[in-house]
This record gives structure tokens, sequence and C-alpha cells, in this order.
């Protein structure tokens, strides 16, 4: 992967790094640090797969992300679906049970 | 003016005395002391050396699995190796923690290493700062570190 397409990914997710040196960026969502990714360091390029499986995306959404019809707001939509980004609602309750769709009400 | 007599290599006098042919005049004595040789072309000996690589191994050098146990940061330790996969492409060489999903890169396999090491000593110090909050994906990844790097307790030392 080129150094400009991570730096658009970066971008558009808007991915947070703490130091200026730093080999870590990070995702948050509502203040919560979600996953994180490593990044280009200097002008290498880097391993498309690896970075892909970081930010936990299958290869046609990272290309999306990468071609810019994938919005933040679609990946945040792909890491609730995958249990990474507990939506606020259900935050109130601590209990990690609530956390889960209720399965009784599903079946007739 | 000196003259010596040249032995004939290929025969043996037997004890006692003997005469000693004397080649005539005409015949020229070089070349009879040693056989006479060829002149070699330069590096011919060295190309007359067989050498044998096996198909696929252009880089026999670096590993396909390593166990890391380097890990440079004076506030840190590693309680036991990390297994790390090693992946060349074009562009470098990246070491692989499959259990933590985290990666080093660089030109050589010592520079993925030394990435390797300041990555993953990044990622434990700044997942081990209580005042951040995570998701639970982080949480499982700063368990996981903590089985293989632990905060050096600062009186080990003296």
């Amino acid at each position: 992967m080129k150094v400009h397409e991570y730096g658009k990914i970066e971008n558009k997710l808007g991915l947070r790094t703490r130091n200026s040196g730093d080999r870590l960026s990070w995702f948050e969502y509502e203040g919560k640090a979600v996953v994180y990714t490593k990044r280009s360091h200097g002008n290498k390029d880097l391993p498309e797969h690896l970075i892909r499986q970081q930010l936990k995306l299958n290869e046609t959404q990272f290309s999306e992300l990468i071609g810019c019809t994938l919005t933040k707001e679609a990946y945040v939509a792909i890491l609730t679906a995958k249990g990474l980004i507990v939506p606020k609602k259900e935050e109130p309750s601590k209990n990690p049970a609530a956390q889960t769709p209720p399965r009784s009400k599903l079946l007739p | 003016m000196a003259s010596a007599v040249v032995m004939p290599r290929d025969v043996l006098s037997p004890p006692g005395t003997n005469s000693i042919v004397r080649p005539s005049d005409q015949e020229s004595t070089e070349g009879r002391v040693l056989p006479s040789q060829e002149r070699l072309e330069d590096n011919s000996l060295l190309l007359a050396i067989p050498a044998m690589l096996p198909a696929g191994s252009r880089l026999p050098a670096v590993p396909s699995k390593v166990l890391f146990g380097a890990l440079r940061s004076p506030s840190l330790q590693l309680r036991q190796p990390i297994p790390l996969r090693v992946e060349r492409d074009q562009a470098g060489v990246s070491v692989i923690w499959e259990g933590a999903e985290e990666f080093g890169r660089g030109d050589t396999f010592s520079d993925a290493i030394d990435d390797f090491s300041h990555t993953i000593a990044e990622l434990y110090l700044c997942l081990s700062v209580t005042s951040e909050s995570f998701s639970g994906h982080l949480l499982e990844v700063r368990e996981r570190l903590s089985r293989y790097i632990a905060k050096r307790d600062r009186d080990e030392g003296s």
C-alpha cells in the first residue's frame, strides 16, 4: 500500500496519533479507542493485508475505503456489526448480557 | 663459461656411477626439467569450481519464523519470547505476530525486528494508560500482550 493511500485512510477515518514520532494510529469512536493500525514510517510502503487486518476489514471493504466509496459512517457500521463498537445507548446498563440482542424476541 | 648438465626427468640412475648422456647441442634443454605448462586464462580456475544453489533459495539468510526476545525498552521486559512469522516482498521485510495482529516492517530483517520492538513497546504502553478508554477488542489485545510483556520494576536493576 502506498503512503498516499494510507494518508487517505488516516484523513477519512480521523485516525489519531498521540505523538508525532509514534508508530501507531488509533481509531476512536465516542471517546473510546476501538482499533489501531500501524502508521507509515517515513516513505516506506506498508503491507496492505496487515493494515486491513488491523482495521478489521475484508478485501472489498478495504478497497472501497481507499477508493473513497466507504465512508467513516459505513466503517463505524462495519465495526458495530462485528461487535467492536457497542452502541452508546446500551452502555448505561453496564450489564454485558444486555449488550447482546434479545434473541428471545426474534424467535416466534 | 660454466655449463650445467641437465638430467632427463624420466631417467633413474642406478647406484654407482653412470655416464650421463649429454644432449646434443642442437637440442634445446628447455622443458626437460619440468613438463611444459599451459598458461591459464584469468579466473579459469574459479570457473572450474561448480557451485549449486537450490531453487527458490534466493535469500536463505532470512528465516521464515523467529522467536523475538530483543525488546528495547528500558521500562519494559519480556516474560517469554514472541513467535514471529517473516514475510518478504519487493518493498521489504515484515515480521508478523499473528497472536496480536501486530507487525514490524523494514528494508531488511534487522530493520523489521527493530521496528517491531518499538511498535510493540508503544502498543503496550499506550494500552496501559488507565485514563484512556478502550474497546473490548483492545482490552483483549492488552491482556494478550501482558502474557509476554511486563513493566520492569525500577528497583530491579539496583
